[in-house]
Order: structure tokens, then C-alpha cells, then sequence
């Protein structure tokens, strides 16, 4: 979070989504600095600014890691570069629907 | 280093002066905003409780009440009762005179109705402003400060400027040996693996996940998705898709020193350092049951934009956003967007929002104190008997 960030930040290293800090269209590359380097992703979706889109490919069912924890799990698979929020990703928590307690 | 404050005759220090006409139940608002009406330096604060409540319920409501009059930026308190609800004015005058605070009792059905009350009312309190007015501000030590944290109106940038540039402020003002207090319970489920992690001891631990557990099995009772409530639809906008990722981004307002202490809804802490309020997130609610813990000012963060403010205590609005800064000028006191455009560091922010904290408490007036905002109410745990 030390970094000074322009179109997208990613917060944790761990994260599999990152934030945008403007409203970014279609067909935009956003570079990313990672542990691994820097990571370009192509943005296949607009993401509204403040909203997240997915690094790299998520499998349905597996979790959405923001700040380096998980935030929820997708609800379908989630190619790189598409906007991930309520659409794809359920909570575990407080859900009174499925009696889910942790 | 230190700040102006007032220091109140059994050893606390308030950072405002204020009369206050207080209810001891909703029959007598319209009596107590009359009394107060026009009256420099005194405030009332009407609210919808002190009937036909029973167990846990009146106790906190009477807790709430008692506290809050107690509040350090209070000088000075005029009870009005009307003579026959449950939470009696004398009960209450009773125990706020424990706190070595002037406290007067006017009881409408004694007095002979709405008029005579007021009338009474309005002398007390003139003479109460007289008395706390002479009152002067002194230096005192920063470490006399009880912050109260608060967000409202969230965005995915709140846990990445606003909250951040918070919980160094905050994390600043522990060093200095002051006192924090985090709330918002509904707003900890999906974080509290990583509260509890800091807490100071084992009971604190426990305390932590029994209140965050407590909260999420009365929401699961309503057998919906939290989603909805818990992000709101604004912050769904916003670009938060979860309770847990909310809650994660929330908590990082409170720093990073050890929880020293969790305390029930409106409960006075005992330790100094950060300490945890069992309480809705509900701005009211919230808002009320801070006052009631003692907080000289508070800090609240947004990200959408948010009003609220309190009677008693300044709130100091800061913004995750720039383009809310801008736009909602009227309303937010600090602007933290400027950690995601890079003109400032954490550090820089973070010091920066410090320093006005400090102002604040020695007098400097907010957005919401100006606009004379007071979003009230006493979190209830039962329903009215």
C-alpha cells in the first residue's frame, strides 16, 4: 500500500482481485506490481471505480482474496480481467438464507 | 504534548462545555427541546425510550442515559421527567450526581404541566451556563482524549484511504496514551479472527467473538442473506461485494495496538488504549452509545457522503474519496483520497488528520457540530411492554 498507485491497486500480494482507482473501460492493460513482478491483466469488462476485477483465473467455489484474506467464494468461474462483485461472488457470513454459521 | 480541555470537578476532561437537558423518557422531548430552544450552550437531546421497557433493555436504557450525562463535554444537567414513566428523572438525577456533576430535576406533572416546566427549565439552565461558562479552557495532556471511531456510508476506498490514515491517527494518539473505542459489531463478522488476534489477554479474546457471534446469530434469525444490510445498497455501489470485506476494510480504523478491553453498549471503559463497544453499526445507535462510553470527539469515516453528527461531541468527517470531498464540501471535514492519488504518504495523512483531532479538541469546530447535526437514538434490546 506504500506504492503510488494510478488506475488499479493491489493490496496484498495473496490477492486474486484488484481495486480500481478510476472508472476503467474495456480493452485497458493494467499493470500490477506482484511478488513475482509486474503482471499485466486486459480488462474484458468496465470496472466502476472503487469496484474489484480478478487477476487471474478463479474457479467457481474458490475464494476471493482481498487485503490478503478471504472476502467470499465465486459462484461461477471468473476468467482474468472480468469485474468480480455480487453477480459472481457469495458471502459466508450472516447468511440467514442457508443457516451458514462459521 | 497537550490540548485545551476543561477539567470537570471528578478528574475527567471535556473538550466541550454543554448544558444538557436531558429526558428521562420520550413524554417529556417536547418540554426538554423547549428548555433548551434558544439558550446558548445548552443542548437537549430527545429519544424515543425510558417506558414500558423491562430487564436488560431498561438497564442499558438507563445505562445510556446516566453515561451520557456523564460525558466529559457535559458541565452541567437538567433532568426532565414527566412523574410516572419507568425510568424515573429522581433514578436517574440520583446517579448522575455520583459523577460530582450539578444536576437539576424538573418533572412535568409536578410542575403542573408543559409551560411551568419550561419555565423552570429554562431558569435552571441559564444559571447552569452561567456557572460552566466561567469554566476556562486549561492545557491538558493528549492522553486525556477518548476518541470514539465510526464509518458510515462506506466505499471500497474506506480500507484503502480512509481507514488506514484513521488507524494511524489512531495508533499515534494510543502511543501518547490516550483511548480509542471501536464499535460496530455488525460491521466485525468476517474480521474478527484478525481483532482477535490483538487482543490483550484471553478474556478480552473471548469477549471479542462472543459479541461478534452474538450479532451474527440475530441476523441469521431473520433467515435472509445479510447482504442488503450488511453491505448496504450504497456500499454495493460503492464496489463492496461482502460483509467480511467490509468488516476487513472497517476494523483497520482502530489501528494496530493490542484491544485492551470490550465493553457492553454505553459501558464506561476502564483501560486506556483501543477498546471494543458491543453495538449496532447503525449510526444513531452507535452514534449514542459512544457518547455514553465517555468520547470527547469522534472520528467517522465515508465514502459516500454522511451528515451525521452528535449533540456533545464533535465529529470530525473524513472522506476516502477526493470527488466526495468535493462534492460534499458542506459535510466532510478531511479528505483522504489524497493517499490513493499519491499526494500524500499514510504517514503524512495520518499526521495531518492528528492534528486536526487536536484542534478539534481544543476547540475548532466541525461540519456537523456547525450544522448542529445530532443523529440520536438509544439501541434497544427488547421490545416496548
Amino acid at each position: 500500500m506504500n506504492k503510488k498507485p494510478k488506475e488499479a491497486m493491489l493490496i496484498s500480494s495473496a490477492d486474486n482481485v484488484a481495486t480500481a482507482l478510476n472508472r476503467l473501460n474495456v480493452g485497458t492493460v493494467i499493470s500490477l506490481s506482484t511478488t513475482k513482478g509486474k503482471k499485466q491483466i486486459l480488462l474484458k469488462q468496465p470496472i466502476d471505480c472503487g469496484h474489484k476485477f480478478s487477476i487471474k483465473n478463479i474457479n467457481k467455489g474458490e475464494p476471493i482474496i482481498k487485503y490478503g484474506e478471504i472476502i467470499g467464494l465465486a459462484t461461477e468461474d471468473i476468467p482474468e480481467g472480468y469485474h468480480v462483485h455480487i453477480h459472481n461472488v457469495e458471502s459466508r457470513r450472516g447468511r440467514g438464507d442457508k443457516k451458514i454459521l462459521d | 504534548m497537550n490540548v485545551l480541555g476543561y477539567k470537570r470537578e471528578n478528574g475527567t476532561v471535556g473538550f466541550r462545555n454543554y448544558v444538557l437537558i436531558l429526558p428521562s423518557v420520550s413524554c417529556a422531548n417536547k418540554v426538554a427541546e423547549e428548555i433548551a430552544d434558544g439558550i446558548e450552550g445548552v443542548v437537549a437531546i430527545p429519544h424515543q425510550c425510558g417506558c414500558g421497557q423491562l430487564g436488560e433493555d431498561r438497564e442499558q436504557t438507563t445505562r445510556v442515559l446516566v453515561n451520557i450525562a456523564a460525558n466529559p463535554n457535559v458541565a452541567a444537567v437538567v433532568v426532565v421527567g414527566l412523574g410516572c414513566e419507568g425510568i424515573p428523572a429522581d433514578l436517574l438525577g440520583d446517579k448522575i450526581s455520583s459523577f460530582k456533576k450539578p444536576v437539576e430535576i424538573v418533572v412535568i406533572q409536578k410542575e403542573g404541566g408543559s409551560l411551568r416546566a419550561i419555565e423552570k427549565g429554562r431558569r435552571l439552565a441559564l444559571k447552569m451556563v452561567e456557572n460552566s461558562s466561567k469554566i476556562k479552557r486549561e492545557p491538558v495532556s493528549i492522553s486525556e482524549i477518548t476518541l470514539g471511531l465510526k464509518c458510515g456510508g462506506s466505499d471500497s476506498f474506506s480500507g484503502i484511504s480512509a481507514n488506514p490514515v484513521l488507524g494511524f491517527a489512531v495508533d499515534s494518539l494510543i502511543a501518547q496514551g490516550g483511548r480509542a473505542v471501536l464499535t460496530e459489531i455488525s460491521e466485525i463478522i468476517g474480521a474478527e479472527h484478525i481483532l482477535a488476534k490483538r487482543a490483550a489477554n484471553e478474556i478480552v479474546k473471548k469477549r471479542i467473538l462472543e459479541v461478534v457471534t452474538r450479532f451474527e446469530k440475530k441476523a441469521i434469525s431473520y433467515g435472509v442473506d445479510i447482504r442488503g444490510t450488511q453491505p448496504s445498497p450504497g456500499n454495493i455501489r460503492g464496489g463492496l461485494t461482502t460483509i467480511e470485506e467490509k468488516s476487513i476494510g472497517s476494523i483497520i480504523k482502530s489501528g494496530t495496538t493490542p484491544i485492551r478491553e470490550v465493553v457492553e453498549y454505553g459501558e464506561i471503559p476502564r483501560e486506556k488504549g483501543v477498546v471494543l463497544m458491543n453495538g449496532p453499526a447503525y449510526e444513531p445507535h452507535s452514534l449514542a452509545g459512544l457518547l455514553a462510553t465517555g468520547v470527547q470527539i469522534i472520528a467517522f469515516t465515508t465514502g459516500r457522503g454522511n451528515p451525521c453528527g452528535t449533540a456533545i461531541a464533535p465529529v470530525i468527517k473524513i472522506s476516502s474519496n477526493t470527488r466526495l470531498y468535493e462534492r460534499m464540501n458542506d459535510n466532510i471535514d478531511f479528505n483522504a483520497g489524497v493517499v490513493v492519488s499519491g499526494e500524500e504518504t499514510f504517514q503524512q495523512a495520518g499526521q495531518r488528520l492528528l492534528n486536526l483531532i487536536l484542534n478539534v479538541a481544543s476547540g475548532e469546530m466541525t461540519k456537523a457540530e456547525i450544522l448542529k447535526d445530532n443523529a440520536f437514538d438509544i439501541w434497544r434490546l427488547g421490545t416496548s411492554i
